[in-house]
């Protein structure tokens, strides 16, 4: 399959977006019917509340409407009756949604009872739903239907088409929340939920209206995944997921055929800058097609045909506010004739180019006038304070388990001058492709702080990304200074908690058959007591417990092989049980540190089982087999390269393996260079495990770390770590 | 413009980094990529047979030393070799104890064509026949070397870069200029005129015209080359990380930008042999793939426009973030304001360089008006930190001062970018006060009262010089620390002593520098030769004198010289008897296994076992000779650069011609065997 050549044409600049506040109109019919012919129009709403609709004449943009500026827009959507052209405004702001019609007027406004500000909004005919941080209200008519509150974050809702044979189902909603969870709701109870792998983040009808069935959702992840599910009523299931071509969030879905396909293809924005195609065949399975990297976060996507009544672009907004347009059409290439069959006039390039140039520097002098003014005031001194300029840190710190490490993501409306990281914990600043920036660090421990780097950024650059690696059981703040190219100079602090037991993260089953070490605490503690400790160990936890008597979570890690960890609380009781004995140490140390700061008394009760470190053992031996094999097979295609080089056609006296080792010589190299045994933390893993079991068992068995480690590198076999570890565990000069 | 592929292949073997050239090995052929692998063999392209060869290779170059056709020349860890491809013969072949890191073929001064190679330290001229045409030393490792007429007198310099930060050129072998980096330099190339451009350890890039620097800039990746391509006026480099960009010659604008996947070894420029046919660029990776551009059209004129258009957008919405945040503030009520726990508009910041004797470092002390927190402070400066930032964070509660140490470790003049972070405490908005305060050459001594005392000084160096006081005085002022307090140096004297004591690292030193302007004499009084030529050298630069002859005296130096003369004729003994053993045991070898296989033939199983057993003896034997030989030649190859360092810090007591007889005649000396002159030279020049 050939790639699209995909074009980008710069249409505006509209401000800071939230995600989905972006929407193709689509074209008007009365205007289609009058004319015959007709172009889509482009509608956004910005953080400082405007609503902004455009559309392209004569290869330009020309403003349809703009509102004017109020509370920051959360959500639009596209509504109308059920049936014709869905091209009405709905924006939803604060606590509140209205209609605004073509010519910018509002026809409609709805203020609804919600105690929090409508996030998330989806309209369907006569009925609304509109989602808080936690509740789901369903209005119909501009009545209260129904209602339902989550435990969780919801990050996004769809709604099912009921027209047709559908139409027996009660009204459903189908939430994305933030407990790696999708909820079915039919009316106002949850009918049912499926369960996945990670977090669920954006939601969007299969083909725009939920497949043949019309009961097929997409669904995209945190952690850079897109799915497929059937949600019929009474129980659904997961159709397919894969992986896409980053691990960043997918912020925006939508079906369009871009391709040329019969069916629509799923395009895809995400949380990094790009933009991805994927094609759709018979069984809705689907393939990546290609993608597109833009500079900053997708906010929202739209396809529609908005130059040219013949070629179809691909809308897209980012976070700081840039509406551009991907289409197979060159640049400034002739749009088409109109009625009279005269080419339209436009305007040439460079006198735009002009034109805009005089803009700047008439803005360029205002400013320098307003800089002077603030010049002279810090001069003459007196009781005035300075002047603080604002300008907002769209951030993202969270752990990704396929880099193995934490990713922090900062982006500004304006270009990052540098960053400063100030760290009360040890880490490991890693190298991410797509940061340019020049890093350099600081001798931090005669400070008495663990790290301390700055990174200079490269002109232009408003979006950031940063690797920073740590290791399990370490836990403390990280501050990150952001400095813009703003004036007057000024900085912003961000402060974000590394979790000691970050590695793991919330899965829905527990396996109960593995070997397990258990830890309970019981004392006179509250419920949401215990629930606050849990929140400063483990990731991804609600804020606040859930209204149950007793409470339990599931976790799993994500970089030793997947040991799991369950935690049962009630009032007075935590209990947790793992089978890796590193978890349940670091958990004892925290809480116990917890316990004794606020003098509270209680009983721990600690039951280990050895058998859960040969389990643990067993679970890293696939990680740590095919590094050393990486390793092996490097070194024998460089010895055989060697070998052929100064023989001739050594192929007919080697064995096939070393025959496929040396045709494979280039791709072994690569491999070795993407995972190898020295740049992985595997190593601390088994570490940590020696360590963290010797203090469970109060031995100190830091003496014996030079001899794993040798044991690991040199070797390594299941069976000789197996032996290493009973031997330390029996060693009685080691006890304290 | 833009770089368009037209070919691509895989040499199918590893490469090692910046061991490519391209070169015509045969009359008539076309010009080849030539590429050592990571097995140390010599692979030309279109060539089944590849060289072989013994020793590391650590450089390789072609010279048009054949007829009509060039020749490879070679440079290991031992030796330099010219080898011509053609024939199957060496042209000649040099035994260069420490080896050969770069090597430049090409005219230079008043030599036709020379070979140069730089080393450690040193630097050797070869013409076409293998004699010794040129020799001289230079501060460190020498990384990097180019052919520029830098002063545009027709006649081409020598460029050098070394490790220790610094570009030198040499006219001939007289140093001309030093120019003063912020690391190691690790590229440098010729861009036609007096211009040239250079890369360095720490990811920046830059291009000097003469003795000025035109521009620089800075990335996380490393220049591997910097060609002048496509047109004189633009050059192309090329990345480490597999980056290539356009830039514009004179002001580092990039103009077009493409990418190969992997790490590069290095990039060659292929001239054409027809002249309708455009230059073609070559890149070779270190995985052995190849990859060859040549330049497209220019672009579309309208897509430049729409990348203007986007820039020119992205600039309006920067300022248009400034005037609402400027609108904001007005519109904003007291109460509004109050809640965000500002400072006073008026806060001021001092920033103060001083010295602490105490723990013999520079400070900067920062002090803040109004009481204003300093919450944190980040200091750019280049050459002066591991890195090329400095963070200060305070672990207790943040208060109005704060005091950076600083610890230079060259005697450099700096400029220091402070960026303090002011706000109450608790605020998460903080305002960044900037300050840029430049550090002087000789940051490292604090001065001392007149009364204070130091230590004799054992090592001195001694001038001439013709000045005013008062000039003398300015020098003093701007090269060293000189708190406000200080009594002030009296312009009109007729003698200036002035006293330092060392701060970190050279804590413990003492520096004293006297004038006496009826004798026209400065001496300076410091232990360590180094620094002491660096006074020399600073003097000459404030004052632009092209010739200063001395007298130096530097007794620790001196004893070191006379040990490693003392230590190299053992070596070379010992080196000459051990070669004679090898061959000795070789031959020993040699006829050992004839018998024995000889012996195996007429079925004596039990002689020829005999004979085994000799072999394997001889084996260990060999081995442990072996081992001699690599620390013998190690002892050598440490005291021969040591040697260098010390014969270019003798010749930095001086300044010009008589730095350059310093060299010449410690040459000669060398190579006369001569040795006992060396003293002499170092202390009373030639």
């Amino acid at each position: 399959m050939f790639e699209l050549n995909l074009n980008r044409t710069d249409f505006a600049q509209v401000g800071t977006t939230n995600r989905n506040c972006m929407k193709v109109i689509p074209v008007d019919k009365a205007e289609l019917r009058k004319k015959g012919r007709g172009l889509d129009k482009i509608v956004v709403g910005s953080q400082n509340g405007c609503v902004i609709c455009i559309c392209r004449k004569h290869n330009d943009t020309q403003i349809v409407y703009k509102t004017l500026p109020g509370a920051a827009i959360e959500a639009v959507c596209l509504g109308g009756a059920l049936g014709s052209v869905q091209d009405k405004v709905f924006v939803s702001s604060e606590n509140t949604v209205r209609g605004i019609s073509k010519k910018g007027k509002q026809f409609f406004n709805f203020e609804t009872n919600m105690a929090e500000h409508a996030k998330k909004m989806y309209i369907y005919g006569v009925d609304l739903v509109l989602c808080g941080k936690k509740s789901y209200n369903h209005y119909h008519d501009c009545a209260d239907a129904n209602y339902v509150l989550c435990n969780e974050e919801i990050h996004d809702v769809v709604v099912l088409a009921m027209e047709g044979a559908w139409g027996g189902r009660a009204f459903t909603a189908i939430l994305a929340c933030n407990d790696g969870t999708i909820k079915v709701i039919e009316g106002s109870k949850v009918d049912y939920e499926i369960q996945l792998s990670d977090i669920p983040y954006t939601l969007y009808l299969f083909m725009g209206d939920g497949g043949f069935n019309r009961q097929m959702v997409l669904y995209g992840t945190k952690g850079g995944r897109i799915g497929l599910l059937e949600v019929p009523a009474g129980g659904g299931q997961i159709i397919w997921e894969i992986n896409t071509t980053t691990a960043a969030a997918v912020t925006c879905i939508i079906c369009y055929a871009m391709t040329g396909n019969s069916s629509p293809d799923i395009i895809l924005g995400k949380e990094d800058g790009l933009v991805e195609i994927y094609t759709v065949d018979e069984s809705d399975k689907t393939n990546f097609k290609q993608s597109y990297q833009c500079e900053e976060s997708i906010t929202g996507i739209g396809c529609g045909r908005i130059s040219n009544e013949e070629v179809d672009e691909l809308i897209v907004c980012t976070y700081t506010g840039w509406l551009f347009s991907l289409s197979r059409q060159a640049f400034g290439a002739t749009p088409a004739p109109n009625e009279k069959g005269q080419l339209p006039p436009t305007q040439p390039i460079h006198v735009k180019v002009q034109q805009l140039k005089n803009e700047l520097d008439e803005l360029e002098a205002k400013v320098n006038e307003e800089r002077n003014r603030y010049e002279e005031l810090t001069r003459k001194g007196g009781k005035t304070s300075a002047f603080v300029p604002h300008f907002q840190v769209h951030d993202n710190f969270t752990f990704n388990s396929t880099h193995c490490c934490y990713i922090l993501t900062l982006e500004l409306v304006i270009p990052i001058d540098y960053i400063v990281i100030q760290s009360e914990v040890d880490m490991k600043l890693l190298e991410a492709e797509k940061n340019t920036a020049v890093i350099s660090h600081t001798e931090a421990e005669e400070m008495g702080w663990k790290v301390l780097a700055t990174y200079r950024c490269q002109a232009n650059t408003t979006r950031i990304e940063l690797r920073l690696q740590v290791d399990d059981g370490v836990a403390g703040a990280l501050h990150v200074y952001v400095c813009p190219k703003i004036h007057p100079k000024m900085c912003q602090s961000r402060t974000y908690e590394v979790k000691p037991l970050a590695t793991y993260t919330r899965v829905h089953a527990f396996d109960v058959a593995r070997p397990k070490n258990t830890l309970s605490f019981t004392g006179s503690f509250s419920l949401a007591e215990a629930h606050a400790w849990l929140v400063q160990c483990l990731p991804s936890l609600p804020p606040r417990p859930p209204p149950q008597d007793s409470v339990q979570f599931n976790f799993q890690s994500t970089v030793n092989g997947g040991t799991q960890l369950q935690v049962s609380y009630s009032r007075g009781s935590i209990i947790f049980t793992s089978d890796s004995m590193s978890a349940i140490a670091i958990v004892r140390e925290n809480i116990s540190e917890e316990l004794t700061r606020r003098q509270i008394k209680a009983a721990t009760h600690c039951d280990l089982d050895e058998a859960s470190i040969d389990y643990c053992l067993k679970l890293l031996n696939p990680k740590m087999s095919h590094l050393h094999e990486v390793e092996r097979r490097k070194n024998f295609a460089l010895a055989l390269k060697e070998l052929e080089a100064n023989n001739e056609s050594i192929e007919d006296w080697i064995t096939d393996e070393y025959a496929a080792i040396l045709r494979d010589h280039n791709k072994i190299f690569e491999e070795a260079a993407r995972d190898s045994l020295q740049d992985s933390n595997i190593v601390s893993i088994y570490e940590d495990l020696l360590l963290y079991r010797g203090v469970l068992m109060g031995m100190n068995a830091r003496g014996r770390l030079p001899a794993l480690r040798e044991l690991l590198f040199t070797n390594y076999s299941l069976e000789n770590v197996k032996t290493f570890f009973k031997s330390t565990g029996n060693d009685a000069d080691m006890k304290k | 413009m833009n770089l368009q592929t037209v070919f691509s292949y895989s040499l199918d073997s590893r490469l090692e980094a910046k061991c490519v050239v391209m070169g015509t090995l045969s009359p008539q052929a076309q010009p080849t990529l030539i590429a050592v692998t990571t097995a140390n063999k010599i692979l030309l392209k279109n060539d089944e047979s590849k060289l072989n060869f013994g020793e590391k290779i650590r450089t390789i170059a072609v010279a048009p030393f054949g007829n009509g056709y060039d020749v490879l020349v070679i440079g290991t860890e031992s030796q330099v070799i010219c080898y011509d491809a053609h024939l199957n013969t060496t042209v000649f072949q040099r035994d260069i104890p420490d080896g050969i890191n770069n090597i430049v073929v090409g005219s230079m001064g008043g030599f036709e064509e020379v070979v140069v190679c730089g080393g450690y330290c040193a630097i050797w001229g070869f013409d076409r026949a293998g004699r010794d045409v040129f020799w001289t030393v230079t501060g460190d490792s020498v990384t990097a070397m180019c052919l520029v007429d830098y002063d545009s007198d027709g006649q081409m310099e020598l460029v050098v870069g070394s490790a220790d930060y610094e570009i030198r050129i040499f006219k001939n072998d007289l140093m001309r200029c030093e120019l003063m980096e912020t690391d190691a330099i690790v590229a440098l190339s010729a861009l036609g005129g007096q211009r040239f451009a250079y890369g360095l350890a720490n990811g920046t890039l830059g291009v000097y015209d003469g003795e000025a620097r035109v521009w620089r800039i800075k990335s996380k990746h490393i220049v591997i080359t910097v060609l002048p391509f496509p047109t004189p006026e633009h050059i192309t480099c090329v990345w480490d990380s597999g980056k290539i960009d356009i830039r514009a010659g004179n002001s580092g604008e990039v103009i077009s930008k493409e990418f190969v996947n992997g790490a590069v070894s290095g990039a060659v420029l292929c001239s054409p042999s027809q002249a309708d046919q455009p230059t073609q660029l070559t890149i070779a990776l270190l995985d052995g793939k190849v990859r060859t551009f040549e330049v497209g059209d220019r672009r579309d004129p309208q897509e430049e426009a729409h990348q203007l258009l986007r820039e020119y957008g992205q600039q309006k919405h920067n300022l248009l973030m400034e005037l609402s945040n400027y609108e904001h503030e007005e519109n904003m009520s007291k109460e509004e304001k109050e809640g965000e726990n500002r400072i006073p508009a008026d806060t001021q910041l001092e920033t103060i360089p001083r010295v602490n004797r105490v723990t013999g470092k520079v400070e900067m002390v920062l002090n803040a008006s109004n009481e204003v927190p300093i919450q944190g402070v980040v200091m750019f400066a280049e050459g002066l930190f591991p890195g090329e930032s400095h963070v200060t964070f305070p672990k207790t509660e943040p208060v109005d001062t704060i005091t950076v140490a600083l610890a230079p470790q060259k005697d450099t003049a700096l400029d220091v970018h402070i960026k303090a972070f002011m706000a109450n405490n608790g605020s998460n908005l903080l305002h960044i006060f900037e300050v840029t305060r430049s550090l002087p050459r000789f940051s490292r001594f604090a001065i001392l009262l007149p009364e204070e005392n130091i230590p004799e000084q054992e090592g001195f160096v001694e001038f001439k010089l013709n000045q005013r006081m008062q000039k003398m005085v300015d020098w003093v002022y701007d090269n060293f620390i000189v708190p406000d307090d200080y009594p002030p140096l009296d312009n009109e004297a007729e003698q200036l002593d002035v006293k330092f004591s060392g701060l970190y690292p050279k804590l413990g030193t003492s520096l004293r520098i006297k004038y006496d302007v009826s004798q026209q004499q400065v001496r300076v009084e410091h232990s360590e030769m180094e620094t002491a030529g660096a006074v020399v050298q600073s003097i000459a630069e404030h004052f632009q004198v092209t010739t200063i002859e001395s007298h130096a005296r530097f007794p620790k130096e001196f004893d070191e010289l006379a040990l490693i003369l003392n230590e190299m004729d053992g070596v070379y003994n010992a080196k000459e008897r051990l070669n004679a053993e090898l061959s000795e045991s070789q031959n020993l070898l040699k006829e050992t296994l004839v018998r024995a296989e000889d012996a195996l033939h007429c079925d004596h199983v039990s002689i020829a076992r005999r004979y085994y057993t000799r072999v394997k003896h001889n084996d260990r034997a060999m081995r442990q000779a072996a081992q001699l030989r690599v620390t013998n030649q190690a002892r050598l190859v440490t005291a021969i650069r040591r040697l260098n360092k010390l014969v270019e810090l003798a010749a930095r007591l001086r300044v010009g011609e008589p730095a350059r007889q310093v060299v010449t005649q410690c040459r000669e000396a060398l190579s006369n065997e001569n040795e006992t002159i060396l003293a002499k030279l170092f202390e009373f020049g030639a």
